[in-house]
């Protein structure tokens, strides 16, 4: 099933067994063991090379 | 920028029971789970916080408080990560160039794949910052007619670059290495112009091959990457790159002439195979305390002279394994093999990516098909070893 298709089909058709067994899985609900955020750096939010300093001598 | 539905543009890709997120608006790189792409992908589609939780709290059996809690953190970091972000300051219009000094305290030219490239420096510390990267290629003319003419100047605390005497760039002078990054992608789209500039990325990476395979080592500046590269390419590897590695649209490596900078350090470990580096002076860097020497990149596979070209070289080769190397004297020499999924975000760290959904899409495909390693070592002989099964391995 593809994320969309999951999310949609969230809250439909599923039995709180099935419900309980999927909370199983995860530990405890905190938003820093779900979502990390990749590359701190900026440099993908620029519109031209703007590469950090340590790229070059 | 708020976090709302109408900034909410992105692409998935589904890793496991992870969800890799690129939004659009931000151009950023999110690895969410299961929960935390649900909560996301409600108000992606814009459903209210109540619905949100509700469906959330149905889905996982949790008391509605719970539910609560978490949808308002997630909410919460995407809301710090909206705010967070600057749309870049309009640089608004430069000066006519007319209006800049250009001054020619020098004049270069380099030969590449057939191409004349021509700098003209304003000064001298401009020219040592770089030229030192393509002086092998340095090439005497007189010529008035180049394929590439790109000029510097230094003026009242900017640094500027005109090429082909229309387009103009400039950065504070503290900045001097985007500069340099700019000139990079000039020279680079140059070269291999049939690729029309259309980059999946360049990656801070330094890159050999052998055949139609080849190796990356992403790194930052003291990992061994130009070492370990320039060992490769004494072993019979071509050297793609030394740390500008382009990857086309269609996922196909391609090659950068720029020298391979090497540190004091390198060189005991180099003397013996590149006599010539002890020749060669030194240069400061203005961004860097550490001297570095300059050794010309070698392919040895193709012909040094006449009909080789940058742009033929690497046409067809691909990447066979990405590996992050770390010199560390005490450890033999130890390949580990790493999901790609844990090596995304270094890998990241090391890249730029346009901001194009087609791109990342592509990008995100392309990385997950090579497999990806760690590799510390100590013993520079048994890494060369390691990296050429790899190159001949590896299919």
């Amino acid at each position: 099933m593809s994320p969309k298709e999951r999310s949609r089909s969230a809250n439909k058709n599923i039995s709180r067994k099935e419900a309980i067994s999927k909370a199983g899985k995860y530990a405890v609900f905190t938003a820093s063991s779900m979502m990390l955020i990749l590359n701190p750096v900026k440099a993908q939010a620029e519109p031209s090379p703007d590469l950090p300093p340590d790229w070059y001598y | 920028m708020d976090f709302s539905r109408e900034h909410i543009e992105y692409r998935v890709k589904q890793i496991g029971d992870s969800s890799l997120v690129w939004l659009k608006t931000l151009n950023r790189y999110l690895q969410l789970e299961e929960p935390a792409f649900l909560v996301f992908q409600q108000f992606a589609d814009g459903l209210i916080m109540k619905e949100i939780v509700q469906n959330f709290a149905a889905e996982y059996a949790i008391p509605e408080a719970d539910a609560r809690r978490f949808v308002s953190e997630i909410k919460h970091r995407f809301e710090s990560l909206y705010r967070e972000f600057q749309v870049p300051d309009d640089p608004g219009v430069p000066p006519p160039a007319r209006a800049l000094p250009f001054l020619s305290y020098s004049e270069r030219n380099i030969k590449v794949s057939g191409k004349i490239i021509r700098f003209t420096f304003g000064d001298s510390v401009m020219e040592k910052y770089l030229f030192p990267h393509f002086a092998y290629l340095e090439f005497d003319t007189d010529q008035p007619v180049c394929d590439l003419h790109v000029e510097f100047l230094n003026h009242h605390g900017k640094v500027f670059m005109k090429v082909n005497q229309e387009q103009l760039y400039a950065w504070p002078a503290n900045q001097i290495y985007k500069l340099k990054g700019a000139l990079f992608m000039q020279i680079l789209n140059e070269i291999h112009d049939e690729i029309k500039g259309e980059w999946m990325g360049v990656i801070h990476a330094a890159s050999v091959s052998l055949g139609n395979r080849a190796v990356m080592f992403p790194a930052r500046s003291g990992g061994g990457k130009s070492t370990l590269a320039s060992l490769m390419m004494a072993h019979g590897c071509s050297l793609l790159s030394d740390d500008f590695t382009p990857i086309a649209l269609n996922g196909g490596i391609h090659s950068f002439p720029g020298s391979i900078s090497l540190k004091s350090g390198s060189l005991p470990v180099l003397e013996s195979y590149f006599p010539e580096l002890m020749e060669t002076r030194e240069s400061q860097s203005p961004s860097k305390e550490e001297a570095v020497r300059y050794l010309r990149p070698q392919q040895p596979e193709y012909p040094a002279n006449g009909g080789f070209s940058y742009a033929e070289l690497a046409s067809s080769v691909q990447v066979h394994a990405i590996v992050f190397v770390q010199y560390k004297s005490q450890k033999a020499c130890e390949l580990e093999r790493i999901s790609n999924l844990t090596a995304l975000n270094d890998f990241l760290t090391e890249s730029w990516l346009p901001d194009d959904a087609r791109v990342s899409e592509k990008f995100l495909d392309w990385f997950f098909e090579i497999p990806c390693y760690t590799l510390h070592y100590g013993d520079n002989l048994k890494a060369v070893e390691l990296i050429l099964s790899l190159l001949k391995d590896v299919t």
